[in-house]
């Protein structure tokens, strides 16, 4: 059970749980009445590469392929792999036996490389010592709706009974006023939503709803607003 | 020039040119580079199970193989639901009128977005604006290439113009008192560790 550490308007924090609602493909692909399997298998070894091939036989190397007909390295094409670990290779093609220097490049709307810089770690935020906070800033339904793109969707629930009242009265407070609330993370809960080390910063909205006694409290993530990307550039 | 999106609502058909947008086209984005000892980039490679083989990308193909190891190609597989049920196909929706229908924005706030389209509108009738300005959005099939299941879409109106959001309907449940939260040992972690940068925080 994953869990989220809350704060409600009144500043009262609460552990609740979360789940990540996920669509399930309705269809798997395969032969009637037939067992498939899906696997990986070598289809080229190095030599095989593009860059070797060029090196080889020059840019057009099909053609010399299709009159010389060399053979296929039969040791080794269409072995499966089961499993991998993942190694680093230098510039050089040296195995490396320690862990390669990590530097983070950003890169701007437009592809250009905008600055190279140490990365930073940056811990989750969502089950921490500090709640994730209700900041109060409420948008109606409608218009959050189309300014926003929901990438994932969380549902919050109640663990115990206080749990139950808890969310309840943010659905119901939600639906009646038919908005959706901004809640963030940190001291002042301003930051961005981060559900694990390192992972992506979002945006969320709580969405309620209710029917009679029961309730849906759903937290939208968002990492994108719905604009259009030439108009930016031109701005 | 790509196939238009048509949409028919209420006997009218709107028309739009489409293109994807991600973050990266509007924030931008970052990415983590491995640097060998001379600060020369490192190229990131797999070492096969039996540590014979290092793997760099492009080695290596994918397929579907039966009981007896025999690859089965692709223009043999077919589409199979959970009851063994072979499934027909969806043609590919660009270019071909679809029936839209108005729906709540709950359905939209219900969608787990896949892909995101801007729009240029070619013809919008004056119904399908209302509709939109009206605060709801408009539900319609979608399908970039013919396969065995059609997306929905949902167009919707902003302050920056006409978007289409594209993917799948995710089912929240409605919580009881009664109801027990029962342990999950499922790894909900997810690979969210795309590349980022975002001016929108």
């Amino acid at each position: 059970m994953r869990k989220l550490h809350l704060m409600n308007k009144e500043n009262r924090d609460a552990t609740i749980a979360i789940t990540s609602l996920k669509y399930k493909k309705p269809f798997e692909m395969g032969l009637p009445n037939k067992e498939v399997d899906f696997k990986r298998y070598l289809s080229a070894t190095e030599e095989n590469l593009h860059k070797n091939l060029s090196i080889m036989h020059g840019a057009n190397y099909a053609s010399e392929l299709i009159e010389s007909d060399p053979e296929i390295d039969i040791e080794s094409i269409g072995k499966f792999i089961l499993g991998s670990d993942i190694v680093y290779l230098s510039n050089k093609g040296e195995l490396l036996y320690a862990p390669p220097k990590t530097v983070e490049v950003i890169i701007a709307p437009d592809g250009t490389e905008k600055e190279r810089r140490d990365p930073e770690n940056i811990p989750g935020n969502v089950d921490d010592e500090l709640p994730v906070r209700w900041t109060g800033k409420k948008m109606p339904k409608s218009k959050v709706a189309v300014q926003f793109a929901f990438k994932r969707t969380i549902q919050l629930k109640h663990v115990d009974g206080l749990t139950y009242d808890y969310l309840f009265d943010m659905a119901k407070e939600l639906e009646d006023e038919d908005v959706m609330v901004l809640v963030g993370a940190g001291p002042k809960g301003k930051e961005p939503l981060i559900f694990q080390a390192n992972g992506m910063p979002y945006r969320g909205f709580l969405e309620g709803r209710i029917d009679g006694k029961k309730y849906k409290l759903l937290l939208h993530l968002s990492n994108m607003e719905l604009k259009r990307p030439d108009l930016e550039i031109t701005k | 020039m790509a196939k238009l999106i048509h949409i028919i609502y209420k006997g009218e058909e709107a028309q739009f040119g489409h293109k994807k947008i991600d973050r990266s086209k509007l924030y931008g984005s970052r990415k983590r580079i491995p640097l060998d000892q001379l600060g020369e980039n490192c190229l990131r490679c797999a070492l096969s199970d039996d540590g014979l083989t290092i793997i760099k990308s492009g080695m290596t193909s994918q397929g579907y193989f039966d009981s007896d190891m025999n690859w089965i190609p692709n223009k043999e597989l077919v589409g199979i639901d959970s009851n063994g049920n072979i499934l027909d196909k969806f043609p590919a929706t660009l270019g071909i009128s679809q029936e839209a229908s108005l729906c709540e924005l709950e359905m939209l706030l219900d969608l787990a977005v896949d892909s995101i389209y801007q729009l240029d509108p070619e013809e919008v009738p004056q119904s399908i604006k209302t509709a939109l300005e009206s605060g709801k959005t408009l539900n319609f099939p979608f399908n970039y290439r013919e396969d065995y299941h059609a997306e929905s879409a949902y167009l919707i109106l902003n302050e920056e113009g006409y978007f289409a959001l594209i993917g799948n309907p995710i089912k929240p449940e409605w919580m009881e008192l009664e109801q027990v939260i029962e342990e999950s040992f499922e790894n909900e972690v997810e690979d969210d560790n795309d590349d980022l940068d975002f001016e929108m925080f």
